[in-house]
């Protein structure tokens, strides 16, 4: 059965090493048009599961498999649909950019050398796409990498630490480009360390530590977060009114308690489990308190991350 | 596939490295122009100045030798013997000069022959007997020295008339006599042996008088021929009569003899045709260096292509691990046995241009410096007993094809270890070993301990194909199509380790 929405789909694939467990029962999914952000420790199984996404190595156990297509037993058909880069950028250092993604045209009938152009233009490299690839920064071979995945329209783009050696702007254009790809429907999955961008880049991400997938999340999820502390700003003048209705309020009704404090002049952080930040707004309002903003505090990724793993160090 | 092609040909040749390496491989064959011409001028002298410093050194020591002093530890004979001789040796040397007779001339013989006779005679002018005649010269005693003076007579007006017609048919003459009377007698001293050499002996001597050329020139390729059948003729004899051998030393004998009856039916070919043998013309003595010469010498830069082809394979499959690349290349929608076929293609397609660039370079050269010396040779070869032959500039074709197919096997290898290590040292090392020094630790090992014999087919050993087209199997007393079977069936194997590991492995 091919599935119409699931782009590619890991069913918990354990690898081992000898005797070590490199990736452990793990499974993912990443769906048409979604940006999967996969982070984690040193040595937690990033690579080595892009890897066997890629065919480069072989599960010890579970499957994989992209637009249906297992991923061993139909090779062929499975990797026709992914575009990719490993997490060294990996061209023929002695040969010119140009002639590195040319050589990538030529195995793909319908990329002509307009497209390479148009991918060259991209990616940032048009005037260094000539010179050889070993006189190349890092960011630049990335460029070249990127350009190179991209270059036959992958249905399924998987970028294996992608923004090592990105300048800010680079890192800026790197993110507008993924989303412009993932708008026209290609998915994307890859790996990161750098916790803000794959924020601001994915829909969705994962977790892995000592070879688990330990959690996925959507970004939406995230933002929507946690609600048991926000703050108040109210307008300026009415702050002994609103200090003096907090604390009335505080342990009037037993399903609605909080505590408070005073932040500065016009804000106020709530914290608590049971009054939700709609009704504190109500009882504010309805005692002639103007309410300016109430703002609920967000977990960051890298809170979530920071909480599961420990802070562990990640690459 | 194409494509693929195209791709890896551009990697091979975008690299400043392969561009060197393959000038350096056909430099090579230019280089064999220089080391050619050098070797000629250490051996290119005059006839006159072999005999010139023969009497220089011969004088010198004649010289240099103190009186005789009778508590030295030489017999006063031996002290008179050496003085007998060297005179001997100074006045050969000087009538040679003199009478214009250069070594390679078919008198040479005969004018041995008249020396020694002179040596008789002055020794027993000066005295000697018999006895120490036969212990310090080895003369019969009962020689007959009116005969020897008479003998000498007549060899004097052959070597002065240079008539080797007469002298031929004269030999002739006494060989049959000589070997009619073996035949009547009741018993011959050496059993069958002697007759079946006096045989060869009546033999040779007929064809030297049918074809009517100088015995034993050395510079006359149908005199080669026939001196080559009867050196043939007369190991074969050897050989069968050979005695107290053992097992191994018997099947030798046996291999041999069969070469040198191969030998021998080439060569009758050659005479009958008129068609000399490039085997024929590496012997036939001249003056200036031919073009057979400089080609044998240049061949053996050809070993260049074998090692470029090495170096290469190495080189185009360890670099795709070294850069990462590999991870990027089986992504392609191609299979990895069609993306390895690929890499054999180019190497493959590189090799021929090299190869036969490297033959034309040759060719050129070598026909410009070194003009075919007279007579075109030909190249000669005996399948299931009947002899083939075709001219010698197809031979030097075929010859460089050998060096092709043995390049490509050796690619094979290096590809095949190339896979399996994944590195480049180890791999360059592996095929440069197997390829330069496994055959030589092979030949000694079974031409010093008999019990490896059967060392003889170990693939290495039997890939110096150029032999085959050469006539001789890679391997002494290997037969040619073993030699050729192993090698493709190790070809095969080779190949097909090397798919096999790159179709399966992880990268």
């Amino acid at each position: 059965m091919r599935s119409q929405s699931v782009i590619l789909d890991v069913k918990n694939v354990t690898k081992k090493f000898g005797l070590v467990t490199a990736v452990n029962h793990v499974s993912l999914q990443v769906r048409e048009g979604e940006i999967y952000g996969l982070t984690g420790p040193n040595d937690s199984g990033k690579t080595t599961l892009i890897k066997m996404i890629l065919g480069h190595l072989r599960p010890t156990a579970g499957n994989i498999s992209v637009f249906g297509y297992d991923n061993q037993k139909e090779y062929a058909d499975a990797v026709d649909f992914i575009g990719a880069t490993m997490e060294y950028p990996n061209h023929y250092p002695y040969l010119s950019g140009w002639q590195n993604l040319m050589m990538t045209a030529n195995m793909y009938p319908d990329v002509n050398k307009a497209r390479v152009e148009e991918v060259t233009e991209l990616v940032g490299l048009k005037s260094v796409i000539h010179q050889k690839v070993k006189s190349y920064s890092l960011g630049m071979k990335q460029r070249l990498s990127i350009a190179q995945s991209i270059l036959k329209y992958p249905q399924l783009l998987i970028l294996d630490e992608p923004l090592k050696g990105f300048d800010p702007s680079a890192m800026h254009d790197f993110v507008q480009l993924m989303k412009s790809i993932a708008a026209n429907g290609t998915s994307v999955l890859l790996t990161s360390y750098l916790l803000e961008d794959l924020e601001e880049l994915c829909d969705r991400v994962g977790i892995m530590s000592h070879g688990y997938l330990i959690a996925e999340r959507a970004m939406a999820d995230l933002q929507v977060g946690d609600t048991s502390s926000f703050t108040i700003r109210i307008k300026e003048g009415s702050e002994a009114e609103a200090y003096q209705l907090l604390r009335d309020n505080q342990n009037k009704d037993i399903d609605e308690t909080y505590s408070f404090d005073k932040v500065s002049d016009c804000i106020f952080e709530i914290t608590s489990s049971t009054m939700p930040p709609s009704r504190l707004n109500r009882i504010l309002v309805e005692a002639g308190i103007d309410v300016e903003e109430i703002r609920t505090h967000r977990q960051t990724l890298e809170e979530l991350y920071t909480s599961l793993t420990g802070g562990a160090e990640i690459e | 596939m194409n494509k693929l092609f195209q791709n890896e040909w551009i990697k091979l040749f975008g690299r400043k490295g392969t561009k060197v390496l393959i000038a350096l491989a056909l430099i090579a064959s230019v280089l064999a122009v220089g080391i050619q011409m050098l070797s000629d001028r250490e051996t290119r002298v005059s006839w006159q100045e072999p005999y010139q410093n023969a009497v220089s050194r011969y004088e010198a020591q004649l010289n240099q030798y103190p009186e005789y002093n009778a508590e030295e530890w030489l017999s006063e004979t031996e002290y008179k013997a050496d003085i007998l001789r060297w005179n001997n040796e100074i006045q050969k040397n000087r009538f040679c000069l003199d009478s214009g007779i250069p070594s390679w001339d078919w008198r040479m013989g005969i004018v041995d022959r008249y020396f020694r006779n002179m040596q008789l005679l002055d020794a027993v002018r000066a005295g000697w007997n018999s006895q120490d005649l036969e212990r310090y010269f080895g003369f019969p005693s009962d020689l007959d020295l009116a005969q020897v003076e008479e003998t000498n007579k007549e060899l004097m007006v052959y070597i002065l008339g240079n008539d080797y017609s007469t002298y031929n048919k004269e030999q002739l003459q006494l060989a049959e006599e000589r070997l009619l009377k073996l035949k009547e007698s009741v018993f011959v001293e050496g059993g069958e042996k002697t007759v079946e050499l006096a045989q060869a002996d009546t033999e040779m001597l007929e064809r030297y008088v049918t074809y009517n050329v100088p015995p034993n020139a050395k510079d006359n390729w149908i005199s080669v021929a026939i001196a080559r059948i009867r050196e043939n003729q007369g190991n074969i004899i050897e050989w069968k009569y050979e005695v107290n051998t053992d097992a191994e030393t018997a099947r030798e004998n046996v291999m041999l003899s069969e070469a040198a009856k191969v030998s021998i039916q080439k060569d009758l070919f050659s005479l009958t045709n008129n068609l000399p043998s490039s085997d024929i013309m590496k012997e036939v003595y001249t003056e200036r260096t031919t073009y057979l010469q400089f080609f044998e010498n240049s061949f053996l830069m050809s070993a260049s292509v074998v090692i470029l082809g090495i170096l290469l394979a190495v080189w185009l499959i360890c670099m795709e691990y070294r850069y990462g690349t590999i991870a990027t290349l089986v992504l392609y929608p191609f299979k990895r046995n069609q993306m390895l076929h690929a890499k054999y293609l180019v190497l493959e397609v590189m090799l021929l241009c090299v190869t036969l660039l490297e033959c034309l370079i040759t060719l050129c050269i070598g026909k410009y410096l070194y003009p075919v010396s007279g007579t075109d040779p030909v190249y000669m070869t005996v399948v299931k007993g009947t002899v083939y032959w075709v001219p010698y500039f197809a031979a030097v074709l075929l010859r460089y094809l050998a060096v092709f197919v043995q390049a490509v096997i050796m690619v094979t290898f290096a590809v095949m270890v190339s896979v399996l290590v994944r590195s480049s040292s180890v791999a360059v090392f592996s095929g440069l070993f197997a390829y330069l020094i496994l055959p030589q630790i092979v030949r000694m090992m079974y031409s010093y301990f008999g019990k490896f014999f059967v060392l003889r087919y170990e693939m290495f050993v039997n890939l110096d194909l150029t032999r085959i087209a050469g006539n001789l199997p890679p391997v002494t007393f290997a037969e040619w199509w073993a030699a050729s079977l192993i090698v493709i069936v190790w070809w095969f194997i080779f190949r097909r380790v090397s798919y096999a590991v790159y179709k399966r492995q992880e990268i």
